[in-house]
C-alpha cells in the first residue's frame, strides 16, 4: 500500500512540477492560427474584418 | 536424611519418619495416618486409597534442583477440590529441609516455604485482586478454593486428619512466579509457599513409564457406556471429561467413564473435526475437544466455538472460531498481566466487552471437569491482532472464591488454518469484523501519511521555487477607450504590445479598470506575431457596492486575471475588444502581462490529490474500526447514528 502510494505521490509531484513549469492550464481553449494569407495581406490580423470573421 | 522410627498406634507395624520435619506418616501396613506429637504418636484414622491420577512420579524418586542438595520424594498428598484431584509431592532434601512439588495436568511447580507476611483472611480474598507478598513481589490472586485431603502416601509436614478441608489461595506473580497461601481449615493464613513452574528435567527426575499410572478407564479401546459408540482418547494422561461424539453423554474419565450426564447429540458440526492434526507455530497439534459457548446480550445470543488442541510436550492451546474468524489462543500466567488496564508484555490492551459466557455444547475430551451450563465472567481486551481474555469462575455462594484465567488470542487467517490442518475446500468467509482482526488500513496508514506530508511539502517547495524564478512582467500598458466608442465596436478594440516572452510558460493577463457599479468585459486574443498562433481569452472586471438594511456591501473587484497556457517564447501582441455596461464605459484600463506565473490553485489541487489517498484510507480505516467496535461495550458510533 505504501509503495503504491509513493509511486502515486511521485507521479502527482512530477505532473504538478512539469505543469507549473510549462504553464499548463486546465481546460485551456485550443490554440488557433492566423492564416498565412491574412498575415501577408495589408492590415493583416489587425483588421477588424479578420477578427469579426474569425470570432 | 535421618529417620525417626516408631510403631504404628493402629497396627503396631513399623513407621519411619525419614524427614525430621514430618508430622504425619501414612502407615504402609494399615493405611492409618500416624501423627507425631512430640515424642508421642496419634492415629488420625485411615487414609483412603490413592485416587488414580495420571501422575508420572512415585515415592522414592531422587533428584536434584538447581543449587539445592539432593532430594527424594518422601510424601504424596492428594487434594480434591470437587471437580478434580491433583498431587502434591513432598521433596525431602538431604539437609533436612523440604519443599512441595505440585503436579497437575502434566505441569509441575516447585514451591518452597518462605516467611509469611501479613495477608488478608481467607474470607477477604477475591480472585483477580493483587497481594503484596513483600520480598517475592506483588501477586495476583488466581484461585481461591477449599480442597479436601483425599488421600496420602508417605510423609507430610503437617498433622491433618484425612478428609479435612484445606483452604488455599494460588497466586501468580511476575516472571512466572507462583505462590500458595495455605489457610488450613481456618481464616488466617498458616504458610506461604513461593516457586515457579519446573520441568522434570530441571529436577533431575525421569517420569514413570509403567502403565499403572494411566487411569484404568483410558485403555486402548473404549466404548461409550451409554451408546456403545467407540471413543478415541487422544490425551489419556490429561483427560478428565469425555463428551461422547455419538450420543453426547458426558463421561468422567477419572472414574471408569461413569456417565455424568446424558446431554443428547450436540447440535454442533465442528469446522475442524475431532482428531484433526495441524501444524501451527511449528508444533503439531491435535484437536481433542470442541466446545460451543455463548454470551447473551439484550436477549441476543452470540455463540462461538472453541477447539481444544493438544500436544504432549506443549500441553493445551485453543482454536477459537467466532463468525468464521479464527484465533490461536494460549494460556497466560495471571501474574504476567497487569489487571489495572490490562497490560501484558508492556502493551496496553483496550477493553472490548464484558459478558457472562456459558458452555452450551461439548464434544470430545477436556482436561478439566467441564459441564454444560458452566458459566464464567469474561472480559476481552484487544490490541489487534491480539486479544487478551480474562475469565473468572466464581464458586456459587462464595463471591471471592473461584479462579481467574488469562489467555492471549492471536488472529489467525482462515486460509492459514485450512492449510495448516489440510482441510478440504475453502474456509467459509468471515462475517463482519472480529474484535482483534488486523485492520488492512492501519498498518500502512502512518507511513502513507508521512509520505503524503513529504509530497505536499515538495509541492509547496516547487511552487515557491517556480514563483521565485518566474513571474516576470513582460508588458504593462494603460489602454484608453475612445470617448464616443460604442461597446463592442471596432473603434473600441485595441492592440497592446508588442512584447517579448523569453521562456516557456503561461502568461498572466491582469486587467484593472476603475469601474464602480459597472462592468467591463474584454474579448482578448494573444497573438504570436512570428507564428501567427492565437490564444483567445476573455476577462471581465465588475465591481458593485451599496448599502441596505444589513449595512454596506461590495461585490466583485476592479481587477481580474486570466491565464494563457503554455506560451512559447516569441513576440506577442494582445488584442483587446472591450464591452461595457451602457453608459458606464471607463476612460481607460490597465493591462499587465506576466510570464511564468505558477498558479497557487494548482499547487493546492496537487496537494489535495496527494492527500486524497490517505484521507480515503483514513475514512476506510475509520469505517473498519466503527464496525469492529460496534459489537463492543464501547461502540464508536451509536446504533442510532449508524442508521
Amino acid at each position: 500500500m505504501r509503495r503504491a502510494f509513493t509511486v502515486y505521490a511521485v507521479l502527482v509531484l512530477a505532473l504538478y512540477s512539469v505543469a507549473a513549469a510549462k504553464g499548463w492550464e486546465i481546460a485551456s481553449p485550443r490554440r488557433g492560427f492566423i492564416p498565412q494569407s491574412v498575415r501577408t495581406s495589408p492590415g493583416g490580423y489587425r483588421s477588424f474584418n479578420y477578427w469579426r470573421g474569425g470570432k | 536424611m535421618t529417620g525417626y522410627q516408631a510403631s504404628c498406634p493402629s497396627c503396631g507395624g513399623t513407621v519411619v519418619f525419614a524427614l525430621g520435619a514430618s508430622l504425619l506418616r501414612v502407615c504402609e501396613h494399615c493405611g492409618s495416618a500416624v501423627a507425631r506429637r512430640g515424642a508421642k504418636l496419634a492415629d488420625y484414622g485411615k487414609v483412603a486409597d490413592l485416587i488414580p491420577t495420571p501422575s508420572v512420579l512415585a515415592l522414592g524418586m531422587e533428584g536434584r534442583y538447581t543449587g539445592a542438595p539432593a532430594f527424594r520424594l518422601v510424601g504424596r498428598l492428594q487434594l480434591d477440590w470437587g471437580q478434580g484431584t491433583w498431587d502434591e509431592w513432598l521433596m525431602g532434601f538431604s539437609n533436612g529441609k523440604w519443599a512441595w512439588l505440585s503436579e497437575a495436568q502434566g505441569r509441575f511447580h516447585y514451591m518452597g516455604q518462605v516467611p509469611l507476611p501479613p495477608v488478608p483472611a481467607f474470607e477477604d480474598l477475591s480472585v483477580g485482586h493483587t497481594l503484596d507478598l513483600g520480598a517475592p513481589g506483588t501477586f495476583v490472586v488466581a484461585e481461591v478454593r477449599s480442597a479436601r485431603f483425599a488421600s496420602a502416601q508417605g510423609e507430610l509436614p503437617f498433622a491433618v486428619a484425612p478428609g479435612s478441608a484445606m483452604r488455599y489461595a494460588d497466586l501468580s506473580g511476575p516472571g512466572g512466579q507462583l505462590a500458595t497461601l495455605d489457610y488450613g481449615s481456618g481464616s488466617a493464613a498458616e504458610a506461604l509457599y513461593v516457586g515457579r513452574e519446573v520441568s522434570l528435567s530441571d529436577l533431575g527426575l525421569r517420569p514413570r513409564t509403567d502403565d499403572e499410572r494411566r487411569p484404568a478407564a483410558l485403555g486402548e479401546s473404549l466404548k461409550c457406556p451409554h451408546c456403545a459408540g467407540p471413543l478415541a482418547v487422544r490425551a489419556p494422561d490429561q483427560t478428565q471429561r469425555i463428551a461422547c461424539p455419538w450420543c453426547g453423554s458426558l463421561l468422567d474419565a477419572t472414574r471408569d467413564l461413569a456417565v455424568l450426564e446424558v446431554l443428547g447429540t450436540p447440535p454442533i458440526r465442528p469446522l475442524v473435526p475431532l482428531g484433526a492434526k495441524g501444524r501451527l507455530h511449528d508444533v503439531s497439534w491435535t484437536v481433542i475437544g470442541v466446545m460451543e459457548r455463548s454470551v447473551t446480550v439484550e436477549g441476543v445470543r452470540y455463540p462461538w466455538t472453541e477447539y481444544l488442541l493438544y500436544e504432549p510436550r506443549q500441553g493445551f492451546r485453543w482454536l477459537v472460531e467466532a463468525r468464521r474468524h479464527w484465533s490461536f489462543v494460549q494460556p497466560l500466567s495471571p501474574g504476567d498481566v497487569d489487571p489495572h488496564g490490562a497490560v501484558y508484555d508492556g502493551e496496553r490492551y483496550a477493553h472490548f466487552q464484558a459478558g457472562q459466557a456459558r458452555v452450551d455444547h461439548v464434544l470430545g475430551e477436556f482436561y478439566w471437569a467441564v459441564s454444560r451450563g458452566e458459566t464464567t465472567e469474561t472480559d476481552d481486551y484487544v490490541k489487534p491482532p491480539r486479544m487478551l481474555s480474562k475469565e473468572v469462575t466464581r464458586e456459587a455462594g462464595a463471591e471471592g472464591r473461584g479462579e481467574v484465567n488469562w489467555s492471549l488470542g492471536t488472529y489467525l487467517p482462515a486460509d492459514e488454518l485450512w492449510a495448516a490442518f489440510g482441510l478440504e475446500g475453502d474456509p467459509p468467509p468471515p462475517e463482519g469484523v472480529a474484535p482483534h482482526q488486523p485492520s488492512p488500513w492501519s498498518g500502512a496508514l502512518g507511513g502513507v501519511w508521512v509520505a503524503a506530508s513529504l509530497a505536499a511539502a515538495a509541492i509547496v517547495l516547487v511552487f515557491i521555487v517556480l514563483t521565485a524564478l518566474g513571474g516576470k512582467t513582460v508588458h504593462r500598458q494603460t489602454v484608453s477607450i475612445p470617448r464616443n466608442a460604442v461597446s463592442g465596436s471596432p473603434e473600441a478594440a485595441a492592440f497592446a504590445g508588442p512584447f517579448f516572452v523569453t521562456k516557456d510558460g503561461n502568461l498572466q493577463v491582469r486587467v484593472h479598470a476603475p469601474v464602480s457599479n459597472a462592468w467591463l468585459f474584454l474579448d482578448g486574443a494573444l497573438v504570436n506575431e512570428e507564428t501567427g498562433a492565437v490564444d483567445d481569452f476573455d476577462v471581465e472586471v465588475s465591481y458593485y457596492s451599496g448599502s441596505d438594511s444589513d449595512g454596506s456591501w461590495t461585490e466583485g473587484s476592479t481587477t481580474a486575471t486570466r491565464y494563457v497556457a503554455s506560451v512559447p517564447p516569441g513576440r506577442y501582441v494582445l488584442r483587446l475588444a472591450p464591452q461595457w455596461e451602457a453608459g458606464q464605459a471607463p476612460a481607460e484600463y490597465d493591462v499587465t502581462v506576466r510570464s511564468g506565473v505558477p498558479r497557487f490553485l494548482y499547487a493546492v489541487l496537487a496537494i489535495l490529490a496527494v492527500l486524497a489517498w490517505p484521507v480515503i484510507m483514513l475514512w476506510r480505516w475509520f469505517r473498519f474500526e466503527v464496525e469492529r467496535w460496534s459489537e463492543s461495550d464501547h461502540p464508536w458510533v451509536s446504533s442510532s447514528e449508524e442508521e
